[in-house]
């Protein structure tokens, strides 16, 4: 058997090495691709101000009011968004706001609300969508609408696709 | 005794690689959804529905809020309640009955719990209605269709809900009042 191995020894070596090339060449078209595109996490805690898509943002406030005092839709309560949002490096377009939480034992997440039916009252001069199109600053109060008693500690994520895979994620802590 | 067999053996893998080329599955298989399939009554999860169907009954004419739904067939009805289960979800259902496919329809707005978004966390319960063929329990299959619970269109791969429905055995209505779809569970 000895006598095999040695014979055949730069034929098995070849094979070792031309095995594992042709499937990371196999994986070049699909894979690496795919890899690129998932999304990295960019964190930051409510008060600290983090620069993301060209824009710097402060997270001022993030809130889970009850949805029964504040007369909200069956069923839900209302997660309000405050933050300030600083223009520097306008790179165009919307970023996307969603809240999201882990509390249920898996990831779960839900859209902003432009006007929901809730009492709470957005102040006139705040942005209701998070824009980065031109440079300037403003304040941004986003709402969302989560199944009652479900989120206590929301998370805030924002994704600009300009920006992607960056993905911001903000915390209470 | 080694070039004796050569030729044998190079034969038998030939044939073997027909064999192979010849059973591989079509698209329609090897692009199957994956379904979480059940019966009435019990919750159904998949990786994007929460689904109860509690009850189905076929009906010639409907009432939903106002519309009267009528059809030159027969209305499927089933009453359930769906939530999405991690983010916002379309929810579109399909019926199969044998061969032939048969959405949901469109003709009711969203006065249905398909053919609208669901958000997770939050059950709505209502109505899903399906137009079927006249004849629908004397087509072969209909012992057997299939009501499928998707989060969209193009369910390749995906993940979906199934329960198994035996149409000849549902209560035919002449007419059915329905209400709208309203959060909650049933």
């Amino acid at each position: 058997m000895s006598a095999w191995w040695r014979a055949n020894r730069w034929y098995l070596l070849v094979v070792a090495i031309a095995l594992p090339v042709a499937v990371v060449v196999a994986m070049i078209p699909r894979w690496f691709p795919y890899l690129d595109r998932q999304p990295v996490y960019q964190e930051a805690l409510m008060g600290e101000t983090v620069r993301y898509a060209g824009a710097d943002f402060t997270l001022g406030e993030l809130t889970v009011l009850d949805g029964e005092e504040w007369n909200g839709p069956a069923g839900a309560d209302v997660v309000v968004a405050s933050l300030t949002v600083d223009v520097v490096d306008p790179l165009g377009g919307l970023c996307d706001a969603v809240i999201r939480s882990d509390e249920a034992g898996f990831e779960r997440e839900w859209d902003s609300e432009l006007f929901p039916d809730v009492d709470y009252e957005v102040p006139d001069d705040a942005e209701r969508r998070c824009q980065l199109d031109e440079e300037r600053a403003y304040d941004l109060v986003l709402m969302f609408l989560v199944p009652r008693g479900q989120v206590e500690e929301p998370v805030l994520q924002l994704t600009a696709s300009k920006a992607a895979p960056l993905v911001l994620r903000l915390r209470l802590r | 005794m080694r070039r004796g067999l050569a030729v044998p053996a190079g034969l038998g893998l030939v044939l073997l690689a027909f064999g192979v080329g010849l059973s591989v599955p079509d698209d329609a298989v090897v692009e199957a959804p994956f379904a979480t399939t059940g019966r009435i009554g019990e919750e159904l999860v998949s990786q994007h529905l929460v689904v109860t169907v509690h009850d189905a009954a076929l009906a010639q004419v409907v009432e939903l809020n106002g519309w009267e739904g009528t059809t030159a067939g027969v209305w499927l009805v089933v009453d359930a309640t769906i939530a999405a289960r991690v983010d916002r979800r379309l929810v579109a259902s399909d019926v199969f009955v044998g061969a032939a496919r048969y959405p949901g329809t469109g003709r009711a707005s969203t006065d249905t719990v398909d053919g609208r978004v669901a958000d997770a966390g939050f059950p709505v319960t209502g109505s899903i209605l399906v137009e079927l063929p006249a004849d629908v329990r004397e087509r072969p299959g209909a012992t057997s269709a299939r009501l499928r619970l998707s989060s969209g269109y193009d369910v390749r791969l995906d993940s979906v809900v199934e329960l198994t429905l035996d149409l000849t055995r549902l209560e035919l209505h002449e007419r059915l009042e329905l209400e709208r779809p309203r959060a909650g569970e049933r």
